[in-house]
């Protein structure tokens, strides 16, 4: 929680730009481990790019990012995921062709010696080690030899999020975890989400469900426009108060003097 | 893969009452079920066609594009297309063939220049890809005139070896070359083994190793093959040098075949590899296929052709059947996809 004095991931005046315009612009940032930070906006505010930034799919134009105190630079999701970043996309989390073992060893294929010469893919052993994480969830999906494109949208989201399990991520970024989701799955999602918190992981949310948010984030940091309007603890404001910065009601801006 | 998904989720689904029927069959077996029921066609119209000799003849023909389409089946797996590989084997076969008959070189040295030169374009055609950001068919279509125009530089556009520029030191292709387009080994055509080896190869590459799963992956959604680590610019020039190096190889039995290399031999080839590949099955969009169905089609081309021509079909009628052929099984495919779903 925020009483630890080293953020896990913190960004500082990350500016990024796509030709003339920009994205993001100058906005920092921390979070702490075990603590479930939301990310809110509306459309274009930038929070997408924000965290394509930490996740390496855009390196930045400007600015710092430190994880775990050091500064790092992340020029490509490898980096992300050596420092122990994962991140579960709304739109591009899974190869649907693929099946579920193949797509949580993705990049990071398990390989044995064929004939002591070759390597080759181990298949087995990449199909036991996702039963066994997805079992530890609780997660239950009929084979594992499955392709995702045959999966439920929350099937789906469970094996994103089993995947950044299994690789032990620290931080786990998270867009639109529970769109598309029914709401038995949703709550599923979450009490994942509250399990991972629980282990000391730290995780950023993003959701246009103020529901969900209110439900798991400690902590929300409102974008609007490429620039960060506030920051609040979720137990001590309310949504209306959030849709206000969201949208930027000047009623919300006056009150509070948190604007950047 | 490919096969094995659709089976797995055959079972689960509840199918017809009949446990045998024609539309099951030709929903499971695909073009192998083509391939079957066009050779049983032709075994009744000709008593030449069901004959080993047959057999291997059609193997003969067919050898040199099963290796190309396998180079075919990655890079179209990966979501590319490689217009280039005839050109690329017209390179590498004439390269090879110019440096052993008219440079003096032995043919272990020939060979590995020819493969190794076709492997290296391919690879350039693949960071132009990768790094210019420029589609495949753009490239690898700029590719195959600029391949074939150089290969014509280095033979001057004649075929090698020729009684014009040959000398007696020089000027004739080493029986050992001659002997992987027209051998035989055990009465089995050693293309015929180069080609099923280089089949197996293929499945290798694209089920037992990293990059086999990086072309699915990057095929079926390149974002998310990005995010996950994967460099998606080192696989795309990577199936493109690969690619190269089969036409290389292609090369040397085509000049091994035809005991001559020219400039313009397999022109054209790029389009019979891209249609045995989408006839065995493959997604002509990527991320789905495997390299047994690409033998398969090109079997069944093979097949076509050669069953056409013991029937004394006309060649100008070959041709409209051929490609009327490409249409249907692409349309039948489409059917299958639609209720398989």
């Amino acid at each position: 929680m925020a009483d630890q004095k080293v953020p896990l991931l913190e960004v500082k005046n990350i500016v990024k730009r796509f030709g003339g315009l920009v994205a993001v612009n100058r906005v920092s940032m921390e979070v702490y481990p075990g603590e479930v930070v939301a990310l809110l906006g509306d459309n274009g505010a930038g929070k997408s790019t924000l965290i394509k930034v930490v996740s390496g799919v855009y390196p930045p134009d400007e600015g710092e990012i430190y994880f775990e105190g050091k500064e790092v630079k992340i020029n490509n999701p490898m980096d992300a995921i050596q420092l122990g970043i994962e991140t579960i996309y709304q739109d591009l989390a899974l190869a649907e062709n693929l099946n579920v073992y193949s797509n949580i060893f993705l990049g990071r294929e398990k390989l044995k010696k064929w004939l002591g010469l070759v390597s080759v893919l181990d298949h087995d052993y990449m199909h036991d080690e996702s039963k066994k994480v997805l079992d530890r969830l609780g997660i239950e999906i009929p084979s594992l030899k499955n392709k995702i494109k045959m999966l439920s949208g929350g099937q789906r989201q469970s094996v994103a999020i089993s995947r950044s399990i299994y690789w032990k991520a620290k931080l786990l970024i998270m867009d639109e975890p529970t769109a598309a989701l029914g709401v038995a799955e949703q709550r599923k999602v979450l009490d994942l989400v509250r399990t991972l918190k629980d282990q000391g992981v730290g995780v950023i949310i993003i959701s246009h469900q103020l529901y969900d948010v209110f439900q798991v984030a400690d902590r929300m940091i409102v974008l609007r426009r490429g620039e960060k309007v506030g920051e609040r603890i979720t137990k001590d404001t309310n949504s209306d108060e959030i849709v206000g910065l969201m949208v930027g009601a000047e009623l919300v801006e006056d009150s509070k003097g948190e604007e950047v | 893969m490919g096969a094995k998904g659709t089976s797995s989720a055959d079972k689960s689904s509840p199918t017809t009452n009949s446990s045998f029927s024609i539309k099951e069959l030709l929903l499971r077996g695909g073009s192998l079920v083509g391939l079957i029921g066009l050779s049983l066609v032709f075994a009744v119209l000709s008593p030449h066609f069901f004959t080993l000799s047959n057999w291997l003849n059609v193997f003969r023909q067919v050898s040199v594009v099963i290796i190309l389409a396998s180079a075919q089946t990655m890079v179209i797996i990966s979501a590319g297309i490689d217009l280039s590989v005839g050109s690329l084997l017209a390179l590498g076969g004439s390269l090879a063939a110019v440096a052993i008959c008219y440079w003096g070189w032995s043919l272990l040295a020939g060979a590995l220049l020819g493969v190794l030169v076709a492997g290296l374009v391919g690879l350039a055609t693949g960071t132009i890809v990768a790094k210019g950001k420029i589609p495949d068919f753009i490239a690898t279509l700029g590719m195959l005139g600029a391949v074939r125009g150089i290969a014509l530089l280095i033979t001057g556009g004649l075929p090698v070896p020729s009684h014009f520029t040959a000398t007696e030191l020089t000027g004739y292709l080493p029986a050992g070359l001659i002997w992987l387009g027209s051998g035989d080994i055990g009465g089995f055509p050693v293309s015929m083994m180069i080609a099923v080896g280089v089949v197996i190869l293929t499945w290798f590459i694209l089920n037992r190793t990293t990059f086999g799963r990086s072309l699915y992956a990057v095929g079926g959604n390149r974002e998310a093959a990005r995010a996950s680590g994967i460099n998606v610019d080192r696989v795309k020039a990577l199936v493109y040098a690969v690619s190269g190096l089969y036409c290389g190889l292609g090369g040397l039995v085509l000049v091994g075949r035809m005991n001559s290399a020219n400039a313009l031999m397999a022109e054209g080839m790029e389009l019979q590899t891209i249609a045995a590949v989408v006839i065995g099955g493959t997604n002509l969009f990527g991320g789905k296929g495997s390299v047994f169905g690409t033998l398969i089609g090109a079997l069944l081309m093979g097949v076509l052709a050669n069953g056409l021509n013991l029937l004394n079909v006309q060649p100008f009628w070959q041709r409209v059947i051929n490609g009327l052929l490409i249409i249907a099984v692409v349309v039948f495919d489409q059917w299958r996809r639609r209720v398989l779903r």
